[in-house]
């Protein structure tokens, strides 16, 4: 299987009293086309940080990051959009919603952005919802929905432009925990359709869901491990 | 793209409705008070304008007295009053009507008089003239005859009425052939004149007209002291002016001893200022736009501060920097424009109710509401500009941190 993404050594800090404080001190690892990754690590830990750098949202200080046959690290906030454009989805743990858009006019959000027709837009948002199991709720606003339906809603604007990789901060840290099994086996079943997917989380059952488990403490991978059924 | 950048952008003015109308209130009370000073500017203009051309655009008026503010005449420091000039003779009145570039002149003496028809008296200005004073005031006969050269030889007790004179004083009836007393003096009705359209503060119909020689012999003789003249179409009416004050300047030795005044000149002169006055006002109103601007800028820099969250997930799913600043220049432009154009409804219909409660017209200008429009959109184009900037330039992953 062909590698995704690789990271090498990739350091981040942020200015704070005058000084550099490393949140992220050298992380390397890489993601196959199609695994279902989850990295677990405490609150603090910098999973967010590292997320915000795989998802192009933010820069590394140091280190070289490699998605398909691009290198990433350094570039331009116009190519990173790019990236963000065309290769990820993004979910994260407070959904994100805009809230004065009803769910196709949120999971059409993406596309807006790539210059398709408005038909397309909201065929392929329709789709996107139905492949959620929301086909049902097209005109509901946010504030209408459960939290999990609005999580769902969300990941059906992260599949809406079929990109490469999906990228999950935290999905259930805000619903309750037979919502929170619902959207894992959604993102299982994703994975199991050949999303790659990487999910991050601060709880040891959650992150059982995926196929390989990365520890992160302190800013460090501790472990790198496959989940055995 | 730019339909659906609209589209949302109406949504988010939507959203504040009750914030986006007080911010659009500056640009519409900007809007509305540059149009309807400038319309009441050029209504004002315009009735000025048609007053003095009404009078005969081509008319000139000499007039023999002193002037103390006559151009280029030294100051006089003493406050005895000076020996007033002499009056022009009916030669020299002939001599200024035979200058270079003029056409007619008529003497015109000038005063009110009681007309009487039976009971019916009316106290009405009379003017003593000559024969020429029809053309040269463009007066046109409805009934009868206008005064003849041969009335102003003999001192004939003839009388010419103004139109409004001549329904005070016989209602729907033809006076012609009947007799009006002038200050109890009998006069024969000779002529009846149609009636000028009347302007805001005069009416050029309420007079009547006799013989300057008939004049004095009831007024009796204060000589002549004013002439009107007609100058050619083709002439240039400053060259003439300068003749006539050579002429005048060679007989009474002064220049603070009379006073030329062509009707163009006063023209231009007073549309000029009336113009200077009307784009004044339209400046001082455009300031209150500009203040506007600061408004809708005010507005947007808090509206930005408070969607970072959204702008971060605008950015996180594919919005580059320039469509964040679309939509956010766009959203200004918006305001901005939605308040533009109820500023120029409201500045359209104020500018009427104004412009009948003042009994002026108010003469909305295409151009200036245009200009007033397009201004509007600038302003809200620049003032957006900051905040649509700020906006554009957050860094994604900062962006979606805020709570
Ligand atoms: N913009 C920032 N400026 C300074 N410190 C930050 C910033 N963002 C995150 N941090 C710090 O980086 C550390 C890691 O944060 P984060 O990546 O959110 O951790 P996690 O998601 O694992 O809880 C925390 O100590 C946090 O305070
Ligand atoms: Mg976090």
């Amino acid at each position: 299987m062909a590698t995704l993404l690789a990271l090498d050594h990739i350091t981040k800090s942020y200015p704070m009293a005058g000084q550099e404080v490393p949140v992220l001190k050298g992380i390397s690892f890489s993601v196959q086309e199609g695994e279902f990754v989850t990295i677990m690590g405490p609150s603090g830990s910098g999973k967010t940080t590292l997320m915000h750098i795989l998802g192009c949202l933010d820069v590394p200080t140091q280190g070289e990051y490699h998605f398909r046959n691009m290198e990433l690290a350094h570039l331009s906030e116009m190519q990173l959009t790019r990236v963000r454009r065309e290769q990820i989805g993004f979910v994260f743990q407070n959904f994100n919603l805009l809230t004065t858009l009803n769910a196709v006019e949120n999971v059409a959000l993406p596309l807006i952005y790539q210059r398709i027709s408005r038909q397309e837009q909201y065929r392929r948002a329709r789709e996107a919802l139905a492949r959620v199991g929301l086909e049902h709720r097209l005109t509901y606003r946010p504030n209408q929905m459960s939290g999990g339906q609005q999580q769902r809603v969300a990941i059906a604007r992260a599949l809406v432009t079929r990109p490469p990789l999906i990228l999950a901060d935290e999905p259930t840290g805000n619903l309750d925990s037979q919502t929170g099994l619902e959207v894992l086996q959604l993102f299982k079943e994703l994975s199991q359709e050949g999303h790659t997917i990487i999910m991050i989380t601060h709880d040891h059952d959650v992150a059982k869901w995926g196929q390989r488990i990365l520890e992160i403490k302190d800013g460090r991978i501790v472990a790198d491990r496959e989940v055995t059924a | 793209m730019i339909g659906q950048t609209l589209r949302i952008s109406f949504r988010a003015i939507w959203a504040q409705k009750v914030r986006s109308i007080l911010t659009m209130l500056g640009v519409i009370i900007g809007v509305a008070a540059v149009i309807a000073l400038v319309s009441l500017g050029n209504g004002a203009q315009q009735s000025i304008t048609s007053h003095i051309q009404s009078l005969g655009s081509n008319l000139i008026d000499v007039n023999v007295g002193y002037n103390p503010f006559a151009a280029g005449a030294a100051a006089t420091t003493s406050s005895t009053p000076p020996t007033p000039p002499p009056p022009l003779t009916p030669s020299q009145v002939a001599q200024l009507g035979s200058t270079k570039g003029i056409v007619a002149a008529a003497p015109v003496m000038s005063g009110s008089a009681t007309l009487a028809v039976g009971d019916n008296t009316l106290s009405s200005s009379l003017d003593g003239t000559s024969s020429a004073y029809a053309s040269i005031l463009q007066y046109h006969v409805a009934e009868g005859r206008f005064l003849s050269p041969l009335d102003v030889q003999a001192a004939n007790p003839v009388i010419v009425l103004g139109s409004g004179d001549a329904s005070s004083l016989f209602g729907a009836a033809n006076p012609i052939g009947d007799i009006v007393t002038v200050n109890g003096i009998p006069l024969h009705v000779i002529g009846v004149l149609a009636a000028k359209p009347t302007s805001a503060g005069s009416n050029p119909n309420d007079f009547a007209v006799i013989p300057w020689t008939t004049y004095n012999q009831i007024f009796g003789d204060n000589g002549i002291t004013t002439v009107d003249l007609s100058a050619a179409k083709s002439a240039n009416v400053n060259n003439v002016v300068d003749r006539l004050e050579d002429k005048l300047l060679n007989w009474l030795g002064s220049s603070q001893d009379f006073t030329v005044t062509a009707q163009s000149q006063i023209l231009s002169t007073l549309s000029a200022v009336d113009k200077v006055t009307t784009y004044l006002l339209g400046g001082v109103a455009s300031i209150s736009l500009i203040v506007g601007g600061i408004g809708i800028m005010n507005i947007m820099l808090v509206s930005v501060t408070e969607r970072t969250r959204e702008i971060g997930i605008r950015k996180a799913v594919g919005a580059s920097t320039r469509d964040i600043l679309l939509q956010f220049l766009v959203e200004s432009l918006v305001l901005s424009g939605v308040g533009g154009l109820i500023g120029v409804a409201g500045g359209v219909a104020f500018s009427h109710v104004i412009g009948q409660a003042l009994q002026s017209t108010a003469v909305v200008s295409v151009p200036m509401t245009i200009v007033a429009f397009a201004f509007a959109l600038a302003v809200g184009l620049v003032f957006g500009l900051w905040p649509a900037t700020r906006a554009a330039l957050m860094r994604p992953a900062a962006a979606l941190r805020v709570d």
